[in-house]
């Protein structure tokens, strides 16, 4: 028991300086925001409760915002996965699959500044699908002001994180012993069959890891919305992050961080509930 | 062991969160008396000297003989990498004031300017002085959120400052509900001068001493039907200068999706010819193109020559005609202007300096394009000004009734949208109206 305590102790101390820095870097400054939603203001910093979480939800704005958020995690959360799943698949067995691989891994190391740049020159004003619809004796297209523009921001991430997935998916299924295909083919099963039995069981962890990463990752597209629309985008494209920029930019560090506290409630949420589903869906001494 | 770490993980946050609550706000109290108590001394400070002077025997006093003040003051400037501009103020007001110290915090990029100041107002201190620059009073709500000082307390208490020694243009225009939060520096009215060859070749006359939207468009439209349609309205702007005061009415309103936005742009599209940037002049100098009806500008005082020249006319160029917006405002050129921060601990000494920078003091340097706010310092800078010039301008100065200013990031968008109608051709009036005021809205409803 001594023993198990000193043990417990030397590990504690070796974790402390990582542990102190988490503290004070993360930890402090999100229980900080906590403070700053239950406030009314900076400057009085006298007690307002929950005022202004009550004025989050009855803003029909910031509703519509978190609406829009949905939408665009529903549309390119599953299809960046389909997608990368499937390039997996048909790349692996290919004797060029890895050098393919590593032209895709080529938008997960490109600046966000490049990437805008990029698609500008294919989604402006002046862009390549402009000019091209001009060619073909449409007139200028904006995409950006059009319905389409929800669209290009789901592309623009596909192309940014779909790599990453691809990642996680080769070495899952790399990770799957080859003896389980090589005996179901000789049992005469399809391809569909080993994908529905074999692959899909048994990269169940890592799809539920790529899930998790994607709804995470499909917050972070801000930055490129907001470099290809401004703060104030098209309202079918303006997200919770724009509202909580805007929010900085205007000093109103009450709204930023209850908006911040609603958001990671809901995304925590989302992830337990996945996390739950994994556990049980992945947990094979159940079967 | 995994309870364990949570255990302490969670504690030593409560811990440390606790401590910083308990921290700030022993320093912000503290703060508030040291404010409140150092203008207590200021005042005390000016009360105990030689009674019987006035704010105007106090300027221009020599060196050492005023009340001495000490302390440290933090500035954030709008402008990035322009510390140089403070230079001469600091040094001058500090040669008054051996005991001050001020730093001027200038970001290297614009969008710092907003991180340097959250990050200030995160960690409960903020800056002393903020300047704000052409988006003071578009900053929707940063009066509500108590980020800066009512001025007029400052102004009421202080016996040497005297509102009649300023134009009133940096009361009313400037005010939010009632309160003063920030001083302007620049106190231009915005005029036009006309093509004066231009006009006598399309037999076109116009005596008028102001000059709207409309009017405008009219003589145009009569210009080119004379000389031609290639006529340009300004010779430096995509679509003409005299839209941000036009728009600033209807964003500020939310009236962008109306019948009249939409004819205002149609108007002004016609009026934009030019669909590329076109700048004259390196060009021309002091003179104007051809073909180009008129140039807008804000007044500045750097040469009187120049003044005498603008408002009688030359050979290129009528009278400047003072211009008023459709709806009547009569705008402020530029709201570049000075807030005192909640936060400070200062603020007595702020105080001091903000009016030591927009008031009667000889500095040169810092007046360079403004037209100072303090009628003593203009009165001063207007010599050589023929005086009936100057009581036209001074009356202008004082007709002013409005601040136009929009946020610089909604502003960032709206003109995309105007690009795509005035110059792209992209986007009919009705689209053009029906996009802006989807980007009102958003900027509205936050």
């Amino acid at each position: 028991m001594k023993q198990k305590t000193k043990k417990d102790f030397l590990c504690m101390l070796f974790i402390l300086p990582s542990l102190a820095g988490m503290c004070i870097f993360y930890i402090v400054p999100f229980l900080s925001t906590l403070y700053y939603s239950l406030i009314n203001n900076m400057a009085d910093k006298k007690w307002a409760g929950f005022q202004h979480f009550a004025s989050l939800f009855a803003n029909d704005l910031y509703m519509q915002a978190g609406r829009n958020t949905l939408l665009f995690i529903l549309a390119s959360v599953p299809t960046g996965m389909a997608i990368a799943l499937l390039l997996v698949l048909a790349l692996r067995k290919k004797k060029w699959g890895k050098t393919a691989l590593f032209f895709l891994l080529v938008p997960l190391i490109v600046p966000s500044g490049t990437t805008i740049a990029f698609w500008k020159s294919v989604f402006g004003k002046t862009g390549l699908i402009s000019n091209l619809w001009q060619m073909a004796g449409g007139g200028p297209l904006s995409l950006e002001n059009s319905g389409w523009a929800f669209a290009v921001i789901v592309i623009v991430f596909l192309w940014k994180n779909i790599s990453f997935s691809i990642v996680l998916f080769w070495s899952g299924i790399n990770w799957i012993p080859k003896a389980y295909y090589e005996q179901s083919q000789i049992d005469g099963a399809t391809s569909w069959e080993q994908f529905k039995y074999i692959t899909w069981i048994y990269l169940s962890p890592t799809t539920f890891v790529v899930l998790l990463m994607s709804i995470v990752n499909s917050f972070k597209v801000f930055k490129e919305i907001y470099m290809l629309y401004g703060a104030y985008p098209t309202p079918s494209i303006y997200m919770l992050q724009h509202y909580m920029n805007n929010q900085f930019t205007a000093m109103n560090m009450q709204k930023l961080s209850a908006s911040s506290w609603v958001m990671f409630v809901v995304l925590g949420a989302m992830l337990w509930v996945v996390y739950k589903l994994q556990c049980r869906m992945t947990d094979y001494s159940r079967e | 062991m995994r309870k364990k770490l949570s255990i302490a993980a969670i504690v030593t946050g409560v811990l440390l969160l606790t401590a910083c609550a308990a921290g700030n706000g022993q320093s912000q109290s503290a703060g508030n008396a040291r404010g409140s108590g150092g203008q207590e001394e200021a005042q005390s400070g000016e009360q105990n000297e030689a009674s019987g002077e006035t704010s105007k025997e106090m300027q221009g006093k020599i060196p050492g003989e005023e009340a001495e003040l000490k302390g440290e003051l933090t500035i954030l400037s709008w402008f990035p990498n322009a510390e140089f501009t403070w230079e001469a103020v600091i040094e001058a007001f500090t040669k008054e004031h051996p005991g001050v110290t001020i730093t001027v915090d200038c970001p290297k990029e614009q969008e710092m300017y907003f991180e340097n100041y959250a990050t200030k107002i995160m960690s409960g201190e903020g800056y002393d002085i903020v300047q704000e620059a052409d988006f003071a009073s578009s900053q929707k709500g940063w009066d509500e959120l108590g980020l800066f000082a009512d001025l007029y307390e400052f102004m009421e208490s202080d016996e040497n400052f005297h509102k009649e020694d300023y134009f009133s243009c940096i009361y009313g225009p400037m005010e939010t509900d009632g309160k003063l939060y920030s001083f302007l520096r620049n106190a231009a009215p915005v005029y036009i001068r006309m093509n004066k060859r231009l006009l006598e070749q399309a037999e076109v006359e116009y005596d008028k001493e102001t000059i709207n939207f409309d009017e405008l468009y009219e003589i145009y439209e009569k210009v080119r039907e004379k000389c031609g349609e290639k006529i340009y309205l300004t010779e430096d702007a995509y679509y003409n200068p005299m839209s941000v005061y036009e728009e600033t009415y209807y964003v500020q309103n939310n009236l962008l999706d109306t019948d009249e936005y939409e004819e205002y742009l149609r108007k002004n599209h016609a009026m934009c010819y030019e669909t590329e940037k076109r700048n004259v002049y390196s060009e021309f100098g002091q003179g104007i193109a051809s073909d180009v009806l008129c140039r807008v500008l804000g007044i500045n005082l750097q040469s009187a020559d120049l003044v005498n020249d603008i408002f009688n006319g030359t050979e290129d160029f009528t009278p400047a005609i003072s211009y008023v917006s459709m709806h009547g405002e009569r705008y402020l050129a530029s709201t570049n202007s000075l807030s005192i921060s909640s936060f400070s601990e200062n603020k007595a000494l702020a105080w001091e300096f903000l009016k030591f920078v927009v008031g009667n003091y000889n500095v040169d340097y810092r007046d360079a394009g403004f037209l100072p706010p303090n009628k003593e310092r203009t009165t001063a800078k207007c010599e050589g000004v023929e005086p009936e010039i100057r009581e036209k301008l001074f009356q202008d100065i004082e007709a002013i009734n409005a601040a136009c200013s929009v946020n610089i990031n909604l502003s960032r968008n709206l003109e995309v949208i105007l690009e795509d109608y005035y110059i792209n051709n992209t986007l009919t009036a009705e689209e053009c109206r029906k996009q802006m005021a989807d980007r009102v809205y958003l900027y509205m409803n936050e």
